[in-house]
């Protein structure tokens, strides 16, 4: 019987220090901010800029009830400081003066790219502390944005495709060569130690939008709005 | 690696209990997730009223249910068998565990031999204590 127990004892050892062991690796290690953004305006090789882009992410809970698996959610905004609308993916009108966010959701009506659906989250009290980082973007990273986001493997979300992938693809697509680049991680949480990696990261930067909310079904952009 | 009795019996709280925390916990986390869902904000589409709302949470109640529901019905199957129909079979193993078997080799033997014919024995019937049953000792 005391053998039974020292074993026991042994066995909850040996999961208690492996258990700590993962939480000093995974949890409990501060992020070093030890990158650079790349200064596009200092830059003479690159075009005028005419949007701005932001990647955020987040790993917090939101309204998600204790004890459910909560990974946050990672999104991109596009903001047009150009004086001409931009057309985004597969039609998307962007006026001049204004911010779109675009992110991969796992939606009943639609799982894939989503255009403006989080100003409504925020407003509703989600993703308070959601941490981003912003470059500008000429007209030919802007086309590499369109370019990801008209690839068809683009608009479906999978747990191997999800809002973190879209969100960090579409980054690296405007990011100027590996400078800028991030690491495709998993989930939000982990982008957003990769975000705070950046010196001069923000939290949350404000952004709203009355631009429509909706999705592209082919190329026909289904729009939503909110229920009351 | 043999087991006495005690420790199977403690094994057997264990799991049973561990069951019983894990079905507490499905229950549970197909109400939370539920109620997550509808934290979500819904979306309705202009034209047709097509709704749109985040659905991952309604996949994991529907997971959770699904399990919350197999486990006590596993768990039932299960007593079924180890309760209710194993001592029924142990109790009919053992009221026929003494079985007579007709040991024909003996007859053949008698039949065949030139031996003297005095009274011939010719059947012999061997009382075993064997058990027939492939049951094993459920501890």
């Amino acid at each position: 019987m005391f053998d039974i127990i020292d074993g026991m004892k042994k066995i909850m050892s040996i999961f208690i220090t492996t258990l700590l062991a993962c939480m000093c690796l995974v949890g409990c290690g501060g992020v070093v901010s030890d990158r650079d953004l790349h200064d596009a305006d200092a830059d003479p090789s690159l075009n005028p800029a005419i949007a701005l882009v932001t990647l955020y992410s987040t790993g917090e809970r939101g309204k998600v009830e204790p004890g459910l698996i909560a990974c946050g959610h990672a999104y991109t905004s596009i903001e047009n400081i150009s004086g001409a609308s931009i057309i985004l993916g597969k039609g998307y009108e962007l006026p001049a003066g204004g911010t779109v966010t675009i992110a991969s959701w796992e939606f009943d009506a639609h799982s894939g790219v989503w255009f403006n659906i989080e100003p409504t989250y925020i407003d509703q009290g989600w993703f308070v502390k959601r941490k981003s980082i912003t470059r500008k973007a000429d007209k030919a990273a802007i086309d590499r944005i369109n370019a990801y986001l008209r690839n068809g493997d683009t608009d479906k979300w999978t747990l191997t495709n999800n809002c973190t992938h879209f969100a960090s693809r579409l980054w690296n697509a405007a990011a100027d060569g590996e400078r800028d680049d991030v690491k495709v991680k998993g989930l939000p949480s982990n982008l957003e130690k990769e975000v705070m990696r950046f010196k001069g990261y923000e939290t949350a930067r404000p952004h709203k939008s009355d631009l429509p909310i909706g999705y592209f079904s082919g190329d026909k952009f289904i729009e939503f709005k909110l229920e009351k | 690696m043999k087991l006495d009795a005690k420790t199977k019996k403690i094994l057997k709280i264990a799991a049973v209990s561990a069951l019983a925390i894990l079905e507490i916990y499905l229950i549970y986390a197909a109400v939370a997730s539920m109620t997550t869902y509808h934290h979500h904000p819904k979306f309705v589409s202009v034209e047709g009223g097509q709704v749109a709302q985040s659905s991952g949470y309604r996949s994991q109640f529907f997971v959770c249910l699904a399990f919350a529901i197999l486990i006590p019905i596993g768990a039932g199957v299960m007593s079924y068998f180890f309760w209710f129909r194993k001592p029924k079979a142990v109790k009919a193993a053992q009221e026929s565990s003494r079985v007579i078997t007709f040991d024909s080799s003996a007859a053949e033997l008698a039949a065949t031999s030139d031996a003297a014919p005095e009274k011939p024995e010719t059947m012999r019937f061997i009382e075993t204590d064997e058990d027939p049953s492939p049951l094993h000792d459920n501890g």
